[in-house]
């Protein structure tokens, strides 16, 4: 119990640290933001799929209708690390930032046969900052038409996360079919702060100009919902599909600038497109299986920001890979881990400099159980390849350590 | 207990404790401790938000302005610490003096006796303050030029007509009777002999009310000598605690056993005339001054209908060119405050309590030279008003302000450098006016526009 308790602390403790991040990418600079959705370690080493999953020794929540069956209550937690280089055509950075986008809970009642989820789930990120130099001219007083340039330091930070708590419940007919729903609570934040500082290099070197700093903040909510289904074809191939409604964010967007009393407020409204995916698992032998899962989102169709629209394209990620299943063999050793592997391929919702961007990502994991199967910890881990110089001017290169805990508990 | 877990368990627990440890490290290098610091990659993504570069204009028309005169009553003008003679352009001043010998003839002492036969000499003693002890030395740097105080002038020493009333000063040179004498001196302690006889007049008649005027040979120049009120020693080239400080008269006699005595006779009252003073006009067409010692402070307030709303000011500065040539006396600070129009316009005096109380958004600049011309030649003093602009902008009072020009009084702590506070030395900051093509005052504000603003 004791040993239990501490790997739970120590991953707890790290995981639950991990909740701000100092960068991410330079593809958060712009537009909604990059993608943080992560179910889990054991889904993202196998290359992303898990709509087909119906393991519930390490319940999934990439398909709510994958958790009846649970007969504990589960609690997962999923974070990751990262270390990334981006580089465009000034240089590079490396950036190290740690990410907790999910924490998710599952009931079971009637024997297991239905489950009630509630949770947190990170679904976007803005963060990334910037600073360059920069000089501006202004004219001398009285000077006769005489400038002179007056340097400064540019200093450019984005940041907020777009997050969602889903209220779910999942429900197994049969053997063959379960379905699942939620109702997802949408919030989030999109901060953009731009600072202009300016040395003291003026004529007189009296007094350096004030720094300019102005932010624009836009607090979104809204509610979506999601249904979900699972079907058994047979013992060894599992379909799964997931649908969540187009919905409306409601935001309201703050302006100001140091300095000056007051700020500018209005509320605007965007239209998130419908998400849709659908996904399936074959077992090859009794302890390999494949599997792909396929997601779009047609963000062609997004509205109610003119200045995202014109670069707005469809959305989508192609996931696929195998997994070698956890067996429970007395002394079997390192034959018991299960090990994954996959690779995905996702477009970004957005173009830049009129390219479509793709982030391609391979990934390998394995995991192990906890004490009388009350748990799984499982480890994955990715290299991400985001963009390119060529075709966008600045890409970025990860790799992401994603580490996940799920406990079980009997509830009553 | 170990072994217990992996016998009930096999490796798997073994491995998690190991395995989750490792990783909890992992993730601690991943926290970001190791990141870069922000550099220019990710530029090359234009952020929405898009700053408007900022603007810069000039200001010179004045809607107002005005002079105050501030009135401290612990510091009343007939107390002040030191006294001025001599002449700068238009302005001048004389000395005026009042001893008093009655009763003192009988506590000089039984073997002393002042009468015409034991009057070895009377001597007058001028102690020139320390604000002056550097008159007549170049600055170091040869490419600035520093007026130079006279050192020598003619003291002339006549009888007033009158006994001496201070409370008229300053205000015009009082009626003479006669012509007592003058001497040629200059430096630090002027010493002006004085003829045993007139002493003698004075003695016997128990009082001697005198007038120290500048002779037309005097060289150009307002110096300042110690009174008897004098309480800053520190300014005194000779001040000693319990020394007679202002304008004394030493007499030598020499009694029956022909050894010498100096019995010295401090003034009674003493006051300057200022018999000649500049006052400033109505408008700053022809020029404007801040002038120490009478606490006489300008104020002026800019028409700022140039500016938009919704701006952050950058930096504002308040530009007044110096007329060093009509300037003068020691270093002093320059400040400058924001204080309500009604305080100031139409109000000759105002009390240096309410000052205090009305004044605020203070910057200035400290040991300010009114008579130093920089190497490049360019007379422009600057003050930083961008807080006081900003306010203005920002609406913060609804009250008018307007901008005021002081001397480094002790509510402005942050300028109150100098040793003495404004009423002790005479120093007159001119500032050339509105009317000057090239030289008027003006406000030089940068600002930038709020873009998000509406």
């Amino acid at each position: 119990m004791l040993r239990r308790r501490s790997v739970a602390a120590v991953v707890l403790t790290v995981l639950i640290a991990a909740v701000t991040a100092s960068a991410q990418n330079p593809f958060a600079l712009t537009n909604i933001g990059v993608d943080l959705r992560s179910s889990d370690a054991r889904v993202d080493g196998r290359g992303g799929w898990g709509l087909a999953e119906r393991d519930t020794l390490t319940p999934s929540f990439h398909n709510l209708a994958s958790l009846p069956g649970l007969t504990r209550l589960a609690v997962v937690m999923s974070g990751y690390g990262e270390r990334a280089v981006a580089e465009d055509a000034s240089g590079s950075r490396m950036t190290s930032n740690v990410r907790t986008p999910s924490l998710r809970t599952a009931l079971p009642f009637l024997g297991g046969r239905g489950v009630a989820t509630v949770g947190f789930r990170a679904l976007r990120g803005t963060q990334y900052s910037w600073v360059e130099d920069f000089s501006i001219t202004l004219p001398i007083p009285d000077g006769g038409g005489a400038t002179e340039d007056i340097d400064g330091l540019r200093t450019f930070q984005r940041e907020g996360t777009q997050f969602e708590v889903p209220l779910g419940v999942a429900w197994r007919f049969d053997d063959r079919l379960a379905v699942g729903a939620s109702l997802n609570l949408v919030n989030g934040l999109l901060r953009e702060r731009l600072s202009e500082g300016f040395y003291d290099n003026t004529d007189d070197g009296l007094l350096p100009l004030r720094t300019n700093s102005e932010v624009i903040e836009d607090q979104l909510n809204s509610v979506s919902s999601t249904v979900s289904a699972l079907v058994s074809l047979s013992e060894s191939l599992h379909i799964g599909a997931t649908y969540t409604t187009a919905h409306n964010w409601d935001v309201t967007r703050t302006r100001d600038m140091n300095g000056i009393p007051g700020d500018v407020t209005i509320d605007y409204q965007v239209r998130i497109p419908a998400h849709w995916g659908v996904g399936a698992a074959v077992g090859v032998t009794e302890r390999w299986r494949v599997g792909f899962d396929y997601e779009s989102q047609a963000f062609s169709g997004f509205t109610g920001r003119p200045d995202w629209e014109g670069v707005m394209t469809d959305s989508w990620c192609l996931s696929a890979g195998v997994e070698r299943l956890e067996a429970f063999q007395r002394r079997g050793g390192r034959d018991n881990l299960p090990l994954r592997a996959g690779a995905s391929l996702r477009r970004l919702p957005y173009t830049i400099n009129g390219q479509t961007i793709d982030e391609r990502r391979i990934s390998v994991g394995t995991g192990v159980p906890l004490r009388n199967q009350g748990g799984h910890l499982d480890v994955a881990m990715s290299y991400i390849m985001t963009g390119s110089l060529d075709d966008h001017g600045v890409q970025d290169r990860a790799w992401r350590l994603t580490l996940s805990l799920a406990g079980l508990e009997k509830w009553w | 207990m170990l072994n217990r877990v992996l016998e009930i368990n096999g490796r798997g627990v073994r491995c998690a404790v190991l395995t989750a440890a490792a990783l909890a490290l992992g993730l601690g290098i991943f926290a970001g401790c190791t990141s870069d610091q922000s550099n220019p990659v990710g530029t090359v993504i234009p952020p929405e938000l898009d700053l408007i570069d900022p603007t810069l204009v000039t200001m010179k028309f004045l809607e107002n302005q005005g002079t105050v005169t501030i009135v401290d009553d612990d510091h009343p003008f007939d107390l002040s610490e030191v006294l001025y003679l001599g002449f700068k352009g238009d302005e001048a001043s004389s000395i005026l003096l009042s001893y008093d010998f009655s009763g003192l003839q009988d506590s000089v002492g039984a073997d002393v006796t002042i009468s015409p036969s034991t009057i070895t000499s009377v001597t007058m003693y001028l102690y020139r303050t320390l604000g002056y002890a550097d008159v007549g030395q170049d600055d170091d740097d040869s490419d600035a030029t520093k007026e130079i105080f006279p050192g020598w002038k003619n003291f002339e020493i006549w009888s007033l007509a009158d006994t001496l009333a201070t409370s008229a000063y300053p205000g015009i040179e009082p009626a003479t009777a006669d012509f007592i004498t003058s001497e040629d001196d200059g430096g630090e302690v002027i010493s002006i002999n004085i003829p045993e006889g007139d002493f003698i007049d004075w003695w016997e008649t128990g009082r001697a009310d005198l007038m120290i005027r500048a002779g037309a040979s005097s060289e150009e120049g307002l110096i300042g000598y110690a009174s008897r009120d004098l309480q800053l020693n520190s300014q005194h080239p000779r001040a000693l605690a319990g020394t007679t400080v202002g304008v004394t008269v030493s007499v030598t006699i020499t009694d029956s056993d022909d050894i010498e005595h100096v019995i010295v006779f401090p003034a009674t009252k003493d006051v300057s005339t200022f018999h000649q003073l500049d006052e400033p006009g109505d408008t700053f067409t022809d020029g404007f001054m801040l002038r120490t010692h009478f606490r006489r402070y300008p104020w002026l307030r800019f028409n700022l209908d140039a500016l938009p709303d919704n701006i952050l000011i950058n930096r504002a500065i308040l530009r007044c060119a110096m007329d060093t040539l009509a300037g003068y006396g020691p270093l002093e600070a320059a400040v400058v405050s924001e204080i309500a129009l009604a305080a100031v316009s139409g109000v000759d005096t105002l009390q240096l309590a309410d000052l205090e109380d009305a004044v605020s958004v203070i910057s200035g600049q400290t040991n300010l030279d009114p008579t130093y011309i920089a190497a490049e030649q360019r007379p422009w003093v600057g003050f930083n008003v961008t807080s006081a602009i900003q306010r203005h902008v920002n609406g913060v009072t609804e009250d008018e302000t307007c901008l005021i020009l002081t001397a480094g009084e002790d509510v402005f702590s942050n300028y109150d450098v100098v040793l003495w506070d404004p009423e002790f030395y005479l120093t007159r900051f001119q500032f050339l006016g509105t009317g000057d093509p090239d030289f008027a005052p003006y406000l030089e504000v940068t600002y930038t526009i709020f873009s998000g603003g509406q």
